[in-house]
């Protein structure tokens, strides 16, 4: 019925260790957490950046296409919408001179009833970092005027900056 | 446990250690008996009370059953009744010395609680990986938007240029820039390049103006980057009487990273 001296010590010993394994095994447990809880922190730190770049590529693309299909699509009985539809996405320095560039253009496709349907092809990102960018750009135009239908073909470079979290066209070039 | 503790056991009663020998019952029974009997100043329930226990705890028999209810009942004791000063009072006087005693109960973390914490632990690790894996990924991808861009140039020369006097050697520099997959395109596209090159004497040199990574709509292949070039490829031939003429090309390289080397895996011109 009763317990011998070996059996009692054991048992004793095993009322102690338990309560030591447990805490033990708790201490562990929350170094874990903890440990993990800050990787977290600073992957979601790291991951932001990275993230950020890549968004920021993403931006810097959709805003030179944009850009290329608002300036390669115009016809002479809508000008006006066309220069103020092109000039929203302009630096302020870059309006300034597409302004006075403008004042040909308007001429040209006024006089030759010009018409033009362009669409973008391909693009990429030449370089990238906190405020500016070079996106290069493919770009196809069917241009009709009173004379013919060309097609012509396009390799731009568009450079932009950022002002006030937006990307703005600070220039644009062919690449010959 | 307060029962046992505070109610006066059989040798409380007769004032002897529960380890006393008969010989020290019976002395304590006889001195208390001599001073508690009724009419020496005792009363009656007293003296009976004397009597009873040094009856049971001069009997063999009824004392060991007698001490071994008595365990069993501080034994329930500490199990109903946690009181840490209780337990304190107990591990140091009893547990040491009375055999059967339950060891002195310590500070311990409930298994609910473990179970908790573990569960959190094994998901926070889980989220950890998950997020460092993918954290892994994209920043690899970024590596590689960087990196195949200079690969492809230099590959858009080799396999963008020929000339008609070293056509073979051409076309095996150009093949060490493109996937084996691609290569097999390659050499069966380059055929007609031999067969027209040497009848027009033509020689073709590729010259890359820019380059950019495109961007990709889906998932970011780390080693996959598709490389937007702009070629200039300037001809020399007997076909225009010598003068150079000039291709403005548009060139799509699909950039492929194997084994560490970025590789041409198929090449659009727009």
């Amino acid at each position: 019925m009763s317990l011998t001296h070996a059996e009692q010590d054991r048992d004793r010993a095993d009322r102690t260790r338990s309560p030591r394994v447990r805490i033990v095994i708790a201490a562990v447990l929350a170094l874990l957490l903890v440990l993990s809880a800050a990787a977290i922190a600073v992957i979601l730190s790291k991951r932001g950046d990275v993230e950020s770049s890549l968004d920021a590529r993403r931006n810097v693309v959709r805003v030179a296409e944009r850009f290329t299909v608002q300036v390669n699509n115009y016809d002479s009985e809508s000008v006006d919408d066309y220069k103020s539809s092109v000039s929203a996405m302009l630096s302020t320095k870059f309006k300034d001179e597409f302004d006075k560039a403008m004042a040909d253009i308007v001429k040209s496709v006024e006089d030759a009833k010009m018409d033009s349907e362009g669409k973008v092809l391909a693009s990429g990102v030449a370089s990238l970092d906190q405020d500016s960018a070079r996106v290069l750009v493919v770009a196809d135009a069917d241009v009709k005027t009173v004379f013919d239908t060309r097609q012509r073909h396009f390799r731009w470079e568009v450079s932009l900056v950022k002002v006030d979290d937006s990307w703005l066209v600070d220039d644009f070039s062919p690449v010959a | 446990m307060m029962q046992t503790m505070t109610s006066p056991t059989l040798y409380d009663i007769l004032g002897v250690r529960p380890e006393a020998t008969s010989e020290e019952i019976k002395a304590a029974w006889r001195d208390a008996a001599e001073r508690f009997e009724p009419g020496s100043g005792g009363s009656a329930g007293q003296f009976r009370l004397f009597n009873e226990a040094a009856e049971v705890l001069l009997d063999p028999e009824r004392r060991t059953a007698y001490d071994e209810q008595l365990s069993s009942e501080r034994e329930a004791a500490v199990v109903t009744e946690p009181d840490p000063a209780t337990r304190d009072e107990q591990g140091e006087t009893d547990a040491p010395t009375t055999p059967g005693r339950p060891g002195t109960p310590s500070r311990t973390v409930p298994v609910a609680v473990l179970a908790v914490l573990a569960v959190l632990a094994a998901a926070t690790m889980g989220v950890a990986l998950y997020l460092g894996a993918q954290y892994q990924r994209a920043s690899e991808y970024q590596d590689a938007l960087d990196q195949a861009p200079s690969s492809a140039e230099r590959a858009a020369v080799a396999v963008l240029s020929y000339h008609y006097k070293s056509l073979e050697a051409d076309r095996d520099a150009a093949a060490k820039f493109l996937t084996p997959g691609y290569r097999d395109d390659y050499v069966k596209t380059f055929e007609l390049v031999q067969k027209n090159a040497p009848k027009v004497k033509a020689n073709v040199e590729a010259e890359v103006l820019a380059s950019s990574a495109m961007p990709q709509g889906g998932e970011q292949d780390p080693d996959r980057v598709p490389v937007l070039l702009f070629v200039d490829q300037t001809t020399t031939s007997t076909a225009n009487s010598g003068e150079p003429s000039v291709a403005l090309n548009r060139v799509r390289l699909d950039m492929v990273n194997q084994d560490g080397t970025w590789l041409v895996d198929g090449i659009t011109s727009y």
